[in-house]
Order: structure tokens, then C-alpha cells, then sequence
């Protein structure tokens, strides 16, 4: 039961948060790539900065084991073509897929569209796979972190990213209050 | 003080601290097991235990297959799993060159009810033999 349960509960409680956070409105999400809004960016660099906080800290003080946490492998090339093709899909829907999600369950259309969109893809991707499969697990390289790739202590790096999400937190609300 | 001011001051006060105190690396998640993964040393360690009931299937095409494989594995492609038998009292390590076509094949066999299954962690890439002779190959 609790494996139903809890992700239900978890499930349901992210997508209040985006709901609430203003994340399934698409003119809001495509207010970003105009430098009106960046309501996305500040959300999601926030959960970024407060989760890798709490990990490190978790971890630090002996709460959690890191080594229980999967790290998902890295392709270089496959996960640059996919980078794009989402990227070019948040523009064109002013939805990415959970937000689509949350959009969808409010009632909105463009949500259900996206959503529509979105399972078509996969369900395309799906059939393409055999196909692509060599360049699907082309140039890999590995469960990567960013202290392994750049030969940096752990924590040096979680200061830094703070220190980026400050800078980013303060160039968006100077962009947003442009006249 | 307002609470995104902080909640800024906060975070930059932890991380910080962070940078001072993290000498603690995060552990390499490729050296450890969980309950769906096993490393390359673990399965060595089975290997040269002569774990009971231990199969190691291999999802590659037989090409691959033949060209290198770990030792004691089984050439079983993706496509010939379905029909493929395993008893509920054997550990089964699947790889394949990485762990994204291991997964597919997990994924077959939970299908099917087979539990005992394991993904060896980060593919044949990990597996020592290989790795050594493709740095030698650079």
C-alpha cells in the first residue's frame, strides 16, 4: 500500500506546489524565454539549491547514505540532441511534460494538448528506438558529478552553485522590473 | 529583513559552511549495490565465490558476445529473453555494453514476476577487464 500511497501523496503535493507556484499556466512558462517572467527559473533553481543543500547536509551530519542515491548515467551527445528537442518543445508548448501534467489536471487545454504531444513522442521514440539504439547509448561516459568532472571537493561545489542561484535570483528581479 | 532576503542569507550561510566542512566526497554511487544494481566487485566477488545459482546474462548481439564477454556469462539478446526460463532461486546479472538496454531487459523480466534480477552497474564499461584494455586501446 505504501508504494501506491506515498508517491500518490508525493505526486500530488508537487503538483499543488507548481499549480500554486503559477507553473501551469503556459503564458507564464513562455513568459521565460521573453525575460518577463522567470517565475520557472527562480522555482526550480530554488528546489535545486534547497535539495542539494539538504543532501549535503543530510549526508554530512550521517542522516542519509549517499551511496543509496542513483545517479543516472551520462551520454554526452543523445542527451544534447534531447536537451534540444525538449527546449524547442517548452517554446513551442509553454509547457514542459510535469507542468503539462499539473496544467492538464486544472482543465486547461493547451495542458491536454501538450500532454497528447507528449505521449505521441514517446510512443514515436518507442517505435524509432531500434533504429537509433547506437547513437541512444552513443559517447557515454559513466555516472558523472560535477566534483568528479571538475576535480573539486563536493562542498566547494554546493557553495558555488549557491552562489550561482544567488547571482541568477538577482539578474532575474533586475529583468523583471525593467520598465 | 524579508523572507526571500533570508532565505538567501541562509542559503549562502550553508553553503559556506559547506565549502569549509564538505571534505566528505560523495561516494561513488558505481562502486555499491543496491537492491536492483550490483557493482563490478561484487560480481566478481560472486564469480570467484562460485555464488550458487548465480547467471550472468548477456544482452549483447552475438558478435559482441563472441569478440569478449564476462567470464561465465550466457549469450542471451534482448529479443530471446521472453523465452528464456529462470528459477526463482537463481541471481540474475544482466549488462549489456551500458545499463540502459540492462534496464529494458529488468524491466522484461519484473514483467514476468522474475525478482531476482540485478543490473550490473554502469555495464561492461565497469567491468575491470574491459576497462583496463580499452585504456590500453587509447
Amino acid at each position: 500500500m505504501t508504494t501506491i500511497a506515498l508517491p500518490l501523496l508525493i505526486g500530488v503535493a508537487f503538483g499543488w506546489t507548481l499549480e500554486r507556484a503559477g507553473l501551469g499556466s503556459a503564458p507564464k512558462l513562455a513568459g521565460q524565454f521573453y525575460l518577463r517572467d522567470l517565475t520557472v527559473f527562480k522555482v526550480m533553481f530554488s528546489a535545486i539549491v534547497t535539495a542539494m543543500l539538504g543532501v549535503f547536509w543530510l549526508s554530512r551530519l550521517g542522516a542519509i547514505d549517499l551511496s543509496s542515491i542513483a545517479i543516472p548515467e551520462t551520454y554526452v551527445a543523445p542527451q544534447l540532441v534531447g536537451g534540444l528537442v525538449f527546449g524547442a518543445g517548452f517554446i513551442l508548448a509553454g509547457l514542459c511534460p510535469g507542468t503539462s501534467c499539473v496544467s492538464a489536471a486544472t482543465g486547461r487545454g493547451d495542458g491536454l494538448a501538450t500532454m497528447a504531444g507528449m505521449f505521441g513522442g514517446v510512443l514515436l521514440t518507442g517505435l524509432a528506438l531500434p533504429s537509433v539504439s547506437s547513437f541512444y547509448s552513443a559517447t557515454a561516459r559513466g555516472t558523472m558529478t560535477l566534483p568528479d568532472a571538475l576535480h573539486v571537493p563536493y562542498g566547494v561545489v554546493v557553495f558555488a552553485m549557491v552562489l550561482i542561484a544567488l547571482a541568477g535570483f538577482g539578474a532575474a528581479e533586475r529583468l523583471e522590473r525593467r520598465p | 529583513m524579508t523572507i526571500p532576503r533570508a532565505l538567501a542569507v541562509a542559503a549562502f550561510v550553508l553553503g559556506a559552511l559547506a565549502a569549509i566542512a564538505g571534505s566528505a566526497a560523495p561516494p561513488s554511487a558505481r562502486q555499491s549495490d543496491d537492491g536492483d544494481r550490483v557493482s563490478a566487485q561484487t560480481l566478481t566477488t560472486w564469480l570467484r565465490a562460485k555464488k550458487s545459482g548465480l547467471r550472468v546474462i548477456d544482452l549483447r548481439p552475438v558478435e559482441a558476445f563472441d569478440a569478449y564477454h564476462i567470464p561465465g556469462a550466457e549469450d542471451v539478446p534482448i529479443a530471446a529473453l521472453a523465452q528464456t526460463e529462470f528459477a526463482p532461486t537463481e541471481t540474475i546479472v544482466l549488462y549489456a555494453d551500458t545499463e540502459i538496454r540492462a534496464e529494458q531487459a529488468w524491466v522484461t523480466l519484473r514483467a514476468r514476476g522474475v525478482t531476482n534480477a540485478h543490473i550490473l552497474r554502469g555495464g561492461l564499461a565497469e567491468w575491470p577487464g574491459v576497462v583496463s584494455g580499452r585504456r590500453r586501446g587509447c
